[in-house]
């Protein structure tokens, strides 16, 4: 223990090496890392650009909290499919003539549009930075209508509730009943091994607890998006006596677990503060605007916090940020004016932040090496309750970044039948493509070979697409 | 609550009510009136039948939330049934879960009927995802899985029942979207609006059609309260918000055997309910305490309610205004995200907590930032400026000042009301030897609030057990 970084990297690499009480974990800790020495993949040289940072990657998660309607993100525009749309879709259906038209690289023969309120997403599809994951959501097998029906396959747990679809969404363990661990989790504990002497963890949350985040051995950081707050020490000198005093109250031992989570989480809270306070810049190092919305800074404190990556020794980071409201079982739009209203509002923040995101990593040279992509509990009913839509299944999801293979849709879309071979019932779209090859994909560019993708994934072998394509 | 709920200041005519008075008024009711208990369990009762004005619907309607509020504290102690019908019933969960104004499906239309109710009800508010024993375990099936209590089917159903209820209108054929708003009268009826098909509810149950929707409810509401997961859904539930985070399944058992029957006939007494919680041995007994899981983290608004009511906190023009308490507690009163509340009563903290098999709800809303942000705030409230502005709340701590030379006995005292005496002795001694070692020319009340600040922020305070 010969300096506050060295402590700082045992502390946070392995969370249960403070505790007696979990006799277990510091082996189970010690042999996860010496299984990853070797299952990491080579740094492919291509992601080096010469202005970011050496061998640098990060992820965002992007979690749209309530159940994104992804039905009026990405819309039928094609005359035959939009006149489908309109009918299916009722009071929801957006005026065909205010879709912002995309021009995929591949096409199913059907043609899309995206909502009127997101323009800054049209223009990052057309230049090729964002990609559509069509019907895209949880399942536990590759399932069909027949077998939901008569149950003769596994299903996910409690299908269409927010909260288990939520963390399912978050685990890539839909027929687990118990919650362990989150894949963003495993994918850290599997890549901290890239990260040096980091004392800040590289699973940062923007948005509080959540279950991506959750690893064996690497801790998420829940930051506000102004960044680390300090303690105050009021009054001076006795300040600084109280503060002391404090510290040491801290690092009493208590037998109550209750008692040592808190002691345990305020001292890292404090010391990781310090650190990141004296780390952070001052100085806003890019000229990018962000939305004042609580999403955009988000999105733009996680872009100050890469930016600052090398200063932190990391090589690796996973961000999760989280944007909330969309839950829109009424109130989703104006009537008879369906391109504005709530869901118009959300999806304008969203395109927005996504947009100053990837001007500002740009601005920064890691445009290249950010990732960012969509989450949801789950999308929402194709036929509407009279002024909303109620909890759905599958959905259509974004990735954004550099080095997406950008300006196409990837996946199936469903055929938009109502009580058709995708409809388990008013248009809850039986996904087409499991949550586990879609995070399969952002992990293989994260680093993780592919023999090795069952660590974090453990269903994939399930599904027949471990890589869907869309990152370079 | 709504009562106590004004425009401030009261003598200028332009001052408008908005959601700061709401928030004064819960604060000045937590910490200053006379039926404590109720307005505890009515707390407690708000963060299981959430509603939040976070939400877009009741952003602008803090008198209706207030009113909320008040419904909740009233049916405290009275029956489960009625306070599950009046929350139903209210125009404000009505607007914040959808079921106010949800018409019946329209096959031409192509329209279904709203499902958000329906669904919360049962899975948040009464029964829950999974079938449980009467100690609030889960039942297994076959398989040796849980046995989820209820399908999409079921869902799609019972939300046929709660269609057709709109503003409560004294006139005579009010418009059931066009009716001006009433957020204080309970929902009323529109007959053409409702479902009146057949519906088959939870468990198998039928409600024939053609019943009506005043009946539909009834015995829906009524299925709800009879199914034998509401007991001990609901108690677990109230123990975890009023006494420990991981009860042991006699514990609930025995507070679910109250709420089925509370010796007297009735079933969902809870005020019963409410009594066995807190007088049983597992919430009296010191010999739980040496369990290493037992307690809770108390949630930051209890953090700070439990310093400001110690010492009589007031502020020099009366209001009990904290500034944007989300910012430094991470908490306000129904200002939940979401209808999943603040924290869930499943939360795992990872690390020993989850190693030991714990849950450790509140410990969802104690992330680096509230870990610093909340002992800020608690004391901001100890280090009071000389001259503090007029809305601040200032701690009383005179009484404190006749003990700031004898240390040992300022923290033996701050340690039975904060922490129930269950300071180690080593943290302890640390107190009274920063106490005992401050400057000689420190004055008595720094004094006091050194004490105090220790005292307040350190891990034996933040637990209750």
């Amino acid at each position: 223990m010969n300096s506050p970084s060295s402590f700082g990297l045992s502390r946070r690499k392995f969370i249960g090496s403070c505790c007696a009480a979990v006799g277990t974990t510091g082996l189970l800790s010690a042999l996860a890392q010496l299984r990853l020495i070797g299952a990491l993949a080579e740094p492919s040289p291509s992601a080096t650009t010469p202005a970011g940072h050496p061998d640098y990657r990060a992820l965002v998660c992007l979690f749209l909290a309530g159940g994104n309607d992804a039905n009026n993100l990405i819309v039928p525009a094609d005359a035959a499919t939009y006149a489908t749309y309109a009918k299916g879709r009722g009071a929801l259906a957006l005026p065909r003539e205010s879709l912002l038209g995309l021009t995929p690289h591949t096409s199913d023969g059907r043609a899309f549009g995206l909502h009127p309120a997101t323009p800054e997403l049209r223009d990052l599809f057309a230049s090729g930075k964002l990609a559509v994951l069509a019907n895209v959501g949880t399942l536990a097998v590759p399932t069909t209508k027949a077998q939901f029906q008569s149950k003769s396959v596994p299903l996910p747990n409690a299908l269409f509730s927010h909260n288990d679809q939520q963390v399912q969404w978050q685990s890539s363990l839909p027929d687990s009943k118990l919650f362990t661990t989150g894949w963003g989790g495993r994918l850290a504990d599997l890549t901290n091994a890239f990260n040096e002497n980091n004392t800040i963890s590289m699973s940062i949350s923007l948005a509080g607890q959540n279950s991506f985040q959750v690893g064996k051995q690497v801790t998420q950081y829940a930051v506000s998006h102004n960044g680390a707050i300090q303690p105050n020490a009021t009054g001076g000198n006795l300040g600084a006596i109280r503060s002391k005093a404090r510290r040491e109250l801290l690092g009493t031992p208590d037998e109550n677990l209750f008692a040592t989570a808190f002691a345990g989480l305020t001292k890292d809270a404090v010391m990781d503060s310090a650190l990141l306070s004296s780390i952070l810049s001052k100085e806003i190092p890019f000229k990018a605007e962000f939305p004042k919305s609580n999403l955009g800074q988000q999105l733009r404190m996680i872009a100050r916090l890469a930016a600052v990556a090398p200063s932190l020794g990391l090589r690796r980071q996973i961000f999760f940020a989280r944007v909330g409201g969309w839950d829109l079982h009424d109130h989703q739009v104006v009537a008879g004016a369906t391109a504005t209203g709530t869901h118009a509002k959300l999806l304008a923040d969203v395109s927005q932040s996504l947009a100053a995101f990837a001007k500002a990593t740009g601005e920064l040279g890691i445009g290249d090496q950010v990732t960012a992509f969509t989450a949801s509990d789950f999308g929402r009913t194709w036929t509407t309750n009279g002024d909303g839509s109620d909890h759905g299944w599958g959905s259509h999801h974004l990735i954004m970044g550099g080095a997406v293979k950008g300006g196409d849709i990837y996946g199936n879309m469903p055929d938009f039948v109502l009580n058709g071979p995708d409809d388990t019932g008013r248009g809850r779209w039986i996904p087409t493509t499991s949550v586990d090859e879609y995070n399969a994909t952002l992990a293989t560019w994260f680093g993780v070979k592919t023999a090795d993708l069952p660590m974090i994934l453990p269903n994939l072998s399930r599904f027949a697409h471990p890589n869907l394509g869309f990152m370079a | 609550m709504r009562a106590d709920y004004r425009a401030f200041p009261p003598n200028n005519p332009r001052a408008r009510i908005n959601n700061a008075n709401r928030q004064v008024a819960w604060w000045q009711t937590a910490l200053t009136a006379p039926d404590q208990l109720r307005q505890r369990v009515a707390f407690a009762l708000s963060e299981i039948f959430v509603v939040s004005d976070v939400n877009d619907a009741l952003a602008n309607n803090p008198e209706a939330a207030a009113a909320y509020y008040d419904l909740l504290a009233r049916d405290a102690f009275g029956n489960f049934r009625q306070l599950l019908q009046d929350v139903t019933l209210s125009p404000i969960m009505g607007a914040y879960l959808s079921h106010l104004k949800s018409p019946k499906g329209d096959e031409k239309r192509g329209t279904s009927a709203d499902e958000n109710y329906a669904r919360e009800v049962m899975q948040l508010f009464t029964i829950g995802l999974n079938e449980l024993q009467p100690d609030g375990t889960y039942r297994l099936g076959r398989d040796g899985l849980p046995i989820a209590t209820y399908d999409q089917g079921t869902v799609v159903e019972t939300a046929k029942i709660f269609t057709g209820w709109g503003f409560y209108s004294p006139e005579p054929k009010p418009n059931f979207f066009g009716v001006r708003q009433n957020y204080f009268q309970p929902m009323m009826l529109y007959p053409e609006q409702h479902d009146d098909g057949p519906k088959t509810l939870v468990g198998g149950i039928k409600i024939p059609a053609k019943l009506g929707g005043a009946n539909d409810l009834r015995l829906t509401l009524d299925a709800f309260f009879r199914h034998p997961n509401t007991g001990p859904f609901i108690c677990r539930q109230l123990i975890q918000r009023l006494v420990t985070s991981n009860p042991s399944p006699g514990y609930v058992y025995r507070v679910a055997q109250v709420f089925a029957h509370n010796g007297h006939g009735e079933r969902g007494d809870l005020g019963a309910v409410v009594r066995a919680i807190l007088l049983d041995y597992e919430a009296r007994s010191p010999d739980v305490l040496h369990n290493i899981g037992y307690g809770k983290m108390k949630e930051p608004l209890l953090q700070a309610t439990a310093l400001l009511r110690a010492f009589d906190a007031t502020s020099a023009n009366g209001r009990y205004y904290l500034p944007n308490p989300e910012g430094s507690l991470g908490q306000a009163a129904l200002r939940s995200p979401t209808v999943f509340n603040f924290f869930e009563p499943d939360y795992v903290l990872p690390g020993p907590l989850a190693a030991a098999g714990l849950h450790a709800p509140e410990y969802q809303i104690f992330t680096d930032t509230t870990a610093i942000s909340i002992p800020n705030q608690l004391r901001n409230f100890i280090h009071t400026p000389a001259q503090p502005k007029e809305n601040a709340l200032v701690l009383k701590l005179d009484p404190l000042l006749a003990l700031a030379k004898t240390p040992d006995q300022l923290i033996d005292y701050l340690d039975l009301v904060f922490c129930a005496g269950a300071m180690s002795e080593p943290s302890r001694a640390i107190a009274v030897n920063t106490v005992a070692h401050l400057p000689p020319n420190t004055s008595d009340l720094e004094r006091v609030r050194c004490a105090l600040d220790l005292v307040v922020t350190s891990p034996e305070a933040a637990i209750q057990r």
